[in-house]
């Protein structure tokens, strides 16, 4: 069987200057005619992406992965035609529709009913269809009783429910989905991966950019993983993930960051063995300390305090700890929270760190993924075992064993 | 069904493609229609009110100046309404459809139709107006009791085929360099009104006696366009060397604007 996307040497070179000042006046122009030098500064490339090849069978679904700048939109806008690649070709077997965003042409001063025209219009579907699946479409969005209303009047969570309702229900053999799923409540959101997995159900191929491993995992059985517009991995959605993670917490173990509120500045953030140095690696039998050093400008609330939690290559949390269980404050000024792990307790692998700021009970703000770090197997005496158990966990429980 | 993503073809249209989605020209239509009547008090009557106002001035204007409008005897509210009404479809196309590209960047960013489909549907949504303005002329054109004849009903569809193609073309070309320089949109105003008094609209040309000044009002496509309507409504003379001329310039205009436009229009995406 022919594959139903087709993607050949794909590159996309952006002239940096048209990209960053988005626009120029005529001025701009005029004075580069007569300031060659500044001209010739401008005419920098970047290739968002570069070389790329890979193809999709009907029915696959595939999730492509990526740091911010990697090159996943403009693969995206690529095959949604929005931009042409500048060399390479694309092939697509099959009627294409691509939702880079919902509700796309959306307008308030028209009534909900009209949207769903406008917008149906614009995602490329013709007036019959719209009207033979009107009625699903207000059904899904569940907003018959403001259907003539304009669109003003609406919730936001309305308006993004009825334009995913006219996105779910476009008819097509491939679909090229953005991260849109990121909108709307929690229940939403349910609903409409759930839709997904009911379109992906019926043998459509789906081509879905995220930064949400949860929905990728649960979404796409294979995945494509990008970097500075190249493709770095192709394989299983896990294998993919678990690459991915561990490329993109970059090999740095302390880091510092402002906090966006203005409570509190965090000097130093770093994970290292007990009794030795920042860039010593960390062995299977060293205690681990994480350590945040932060300046606390004012305390919100008596309950402030710093949570860390721990996720393996997969990007699961294996678990959350707090020096609040312990019931000990923060204080203004320098501290310095250090929480140590037990030596031979987590087994060798990557692991990323998360942090929260907690201020009564609510997350204040996260670092999610601020750091990465690996446990080596360290030095084991002659005639022991070496290589991994399998689990993230390494337990000393105690064993009874009665014999007869 | 196949579609193959390449570089970017210059200069070519893909007229199957644009049958394809026919049914998004009419939505965008129908949308930028709906929203300007609904949003104004007044609605529907602005389109209306507008060209009646404009006649008003100047059958005042011609109170207080001179005004020449060659010897013929037609009335002028309908000699000047003949004028307006095809200058608005002409100058209200080409404003609305020289921003079209820079207006909906949004949607251009977010998902793939016929670019074109901004000014073309700009440029209708004009057409519409100037519909909704022929009603103005009506209750005149009964006044008067200047009735249209045969060659009226033949030659005003053709007047607006000549008056929307260069609206397209002239509009296109501005709107793809809206795109990038977006001096466009202070300029496009003042070249209008420039080129409102250097147009026949409110006045007849046929005083001029010079050559070259006559050469240079028959290449203003408005000229053309002008002296054939009010040849068709009330049989005022016409230049037959001079129509060819302004119909040379108006397929000109539109041959470049549209192959311009063609040839920015994969850029949109990357820098509107």
């Amino acid at each position: 069987m022919k594959p139903i996307i087709e993607v050949e040497g794909l590159t996309k070179v952006f002239k940096l200057g048209s990209t960053h000042d988005s626009y120029l006046t005529l001025r701009d122009t005029i004075r580069q005619w007569f300031h060659p030098a500044n001209h010739n500064d401008e005419k920098r490339y970047v290739k968002a992406l570069d070389n790329v090849s890979f193809s999709v069978h009907p029915g696959e679904k595939i999730g492509v992965i990526g740091k911010n700048g990697a090159g996943k939109s403009t693969l995206l806008k690529i095959l949604s035609r929005i931009t042409p690649p500048t060399g390479g070709r694309a092939i697509l077997r099959g009627k294409v529709a691509s939702l880079l965003e919902v509700g796309t042409g959306f307008h308030g001063e028209l009534t909900g009913r009209e949207n769903i025209f406008l917008n149906g219009a614009i995602l490329g579907m013709k007036r019959n269809e719209i009207k033979k699946k009107l009625d699903e479409i207000v059904y899904f969005s569940g907003v018959e009783r403001f259907l003539d209303t304009p669109l003003k009047h609406y919730s936001s969570g309305m308006q993004v429910r009825l334009a995913f309702a006219v996105a779910a229900n476009l008819d097509s053999e491939i679909l090229l989905v953005d991260e849109v799923l990121a909108v709307g409540d929690a229940e939403f959101q349910k609903k409409s991966l759930g839709k997904m997995d009911e379109i992906s159900n019926s043998g459509r191929t789906i081509f879905f950019v995220s930064h949400n491993m949860t929905a990728i995992k649960s979404l796409c059985n294979s995945s494509v993983v990008l970097n500075q517009g190249k493709i770095e991995y192709v394989g299983k959605t896990e294998d993919a993930i678990s690459f991915y993670i561990n490329e993109k917490t970059e090999n740095y173990n302390q880091i510092k960051r402002t906090d966006p509120y203005g409570h509190c500045y965090f000097k130093s953030i770093y994970v290292k063995a007990k009794n030795k140095k920042l860039e010593e690696p960390i062995e299977l039998n060293d205690s681990i300390e994480i350590t945040t050093e932060i300046e606390i400008y004012q305390i919100p609330s008596e309950k402030f305090h710093i949570t860390y939690s721990i996720n393996n290559a997969l990007n699961d949390t294996l678990f959350t700890v707090t020096h609040w269980t312990q019931k000990i404050p923060l204080k203004k000024g320098n501290n310095k929270v250090t929480c140590i792990i037990p030596e031979n307790f987590l087994n060798i692998g990557t692991y990323t760190l998360n942090l929260y700021l907690i201020s009564n009970f609510e997350t204040l703000f996260s670092f999610p993924s601020i750091l990465k770090f690996i446990i080596n197997e360290g030095k084991e005496d002659l005639g022991n075992w070496f290589g991994k158990e399998p689990g993230y966990i390494l337990t000393s429980f105690n064993w009874n064993i009665l014999n007869d | 069904m196949e579609i193959e993503i390449k570089p970017a073809k210059l200069f070519y249209y893909d007229f199957k493609e644009l049958y394809e989605f026919r049914d998004t020209l009419f939505f965008l239509t129908w949308k930028d229609i709906k929203i300007k009547y609904k949003q104004a008090a007044l609605g529907f009557l602005w389109a209306i009110l507008q060209p009646a106002l404009m006649m008003s001035v100047f059958i005042v204007f011609r109170k207080v100046i001179f005004i020449w409008t060659g010897e013929s005897d037609v009335p002028y509210p309908l000699f000047v309404l003949s004028g307006i009404l095809f200058w608005n479809l002409f100058s209200g196309a080409v404003t609305q459809s020289s921003n079209s590209i820079v207006n909906h960047a949004h949607i251009i960013k977010k998902i793939y139709f016929p670019r074109v489909f901004f000014p073309v549907s700009a440029v209708l949504v004009s057409l519409f107006d100037f519909f909704m303005g022929l009603i103005v002329y009506i209750p005149v054109m009964i006044y008067y009791k200047e009735y249209p004849s045969f060659w009226t009903i033949a030659i005003l569809p053709a007047c607006i085929v000549l008056t929307i193609l260069v609206a397209m073309g002239v509009g296109s070309f501005f709107s793809a360099l809206n795109v990038k320089y977006r001096d466009v949109k202070y300029i496009i105003p003042f070249a209008i009104q420039l080129l409102f008094f250097i147009s026949p609209v409110f006045y007849s040309h046929s005083f001029i006696t010079n050559k070259y000044l006559m050469l240079f009002y028959y290449v203003n496509p408005i000229t053309g366009i002008l002296e054939l309507i009010r040849f068709g409504l009330f049989g005022m003379p016409i230049n037959v060397y001079g129509l060819i001329i302004s119909c040379g310039s108006i397929l000109l205009s539109f041959i470049t604007g549209m192959l311009f436009f063609r040839r920015f229009e994969t850029t949109f995406a990357d820098i509107a």
